[in-house]
């Protein structure tokens, strides 16, 4: 039985590297212009930067109206509330 | 390893390996996938943008970039969450290539995730049985993020606990102010690392 399982491993990572291999490469990601477009810029995506759209920077700022410290980091890869 | 542990070592490979074979027979791949549908990738913004989340199992992932250094397209963060509200930690991460590969493992200091900071110990118990399961378009990014974990466990507990030995030395003897320092530290993001690609993987399982 171990070696059936190791076949099939064997054999569906070979398929894997093929059929991957005629995929297109997925784009980068692109950081939002002002008007709200996507431009891919190589200076994007500074990780101690306050600006995620979506993240803890928020949340953040919903605790300061109760009281929190208003200047505290922001936290780039924390999950959402 | 006892035979039910490498059956299910097997079976999570074969996961592992199946569900990316299957978007890249359909012309995709797990970096299309991960994007959850969304038609820009912006760096920074979470996919989905409510992140995947498993009431059950206390777990959660999403999906996000914030650089565009090659060869990296993007990583899967792998929270569980703690027993108050609100509070989590952060397990590791798993970035992908631009063909949606695998390609490291990594783990964070704090400051990155805001997460509640627990000692690698304390994690381990959660990690061995992380799971996530979801419905619709990401439910198979959902197993294959868990077949991953238990594929890659035995690496992710080194893992997590080079992140601790890296740091304890900056940790021990000093007051909490100077702990916290470290913690919020913001030239330290990346603390410990390994491969996560799937082929020498592989190829150590069926040797």
């Amino acid at each position: 039985m171990a070696k059936t399982a190791a076949n099939t491993l064997a054999q569906t990572l070979s398929a894997l590297m093929v059929a991957s291999a005629l995929v297109a490469p997925a784009a980068q990601a692109a950081t939002p212009t002002a008007s709200g477009a996507a431009v891919t810029t190589a200076q994007a995506g500074n990780p101690c930067g306050p600006s995620n759209p979506c993240g803890p920077a928020k949340k953040k700022k919903k605790k300061t109206a109760d009281g929190a410290n208003p200047c505290g980091p922001a936290n780039p890869c924390a999950p959402k509330k | 390893m006892a035979p039910s542990g490498m059956a299910s070592l097997h079976a999570s490979a074969q996961t592992a390996l199946a569900v990316p074979l299957r978007y890249a027979q359909a012309g995709s791949s797990l970096a299309y996938a991960a994007l959850a549908g969304a038609r820009t990738f912006e760096v920074l913004r979470h996919y989905p943008a409510r992140d995947v989340v498993d009431v059950a199992a206390s777990t959660r992932f999403y999906y996000h970039a914030h650089r565009l250094d090659e060869p990296e397209h993007g990583h899967f963060h792998l929270f569980v969450h703690g027993e108050q509200p609100g509070e989590f930690m952060h397990l590791a991460a798993l970035s992908l290539d631009v063909h949606g590969q695998p390609l490291r493992w990594f783990t964070t200091n704090r400051w990155v995730t805001g997460e509640h900071w627990r000692p690698a110990a304390q994690l381990l118990p959660r990690l061995r049985r992380w799971q996530v399961q979801t419905g619709g378009r990401l439910a198979p990014v959902a197993r294959w993020l868990s077949a991953m974990v238990v594929l890659y466990c035995d690496e992710l507990v080194q893992l997590l606990h080079a992140r601790d030995a890296r740091l304890s030395p900056r940790l021990q003897g000093r007051s909490h102010t100077e702990r916290e320092a470290v913690f919020e530290d913001r030239s330290l993001d990346v603390i410990s690392e390994c491969p996560a690609l799937l082929a020498p993987k592989i190829a150590q399982l069926v040797r």
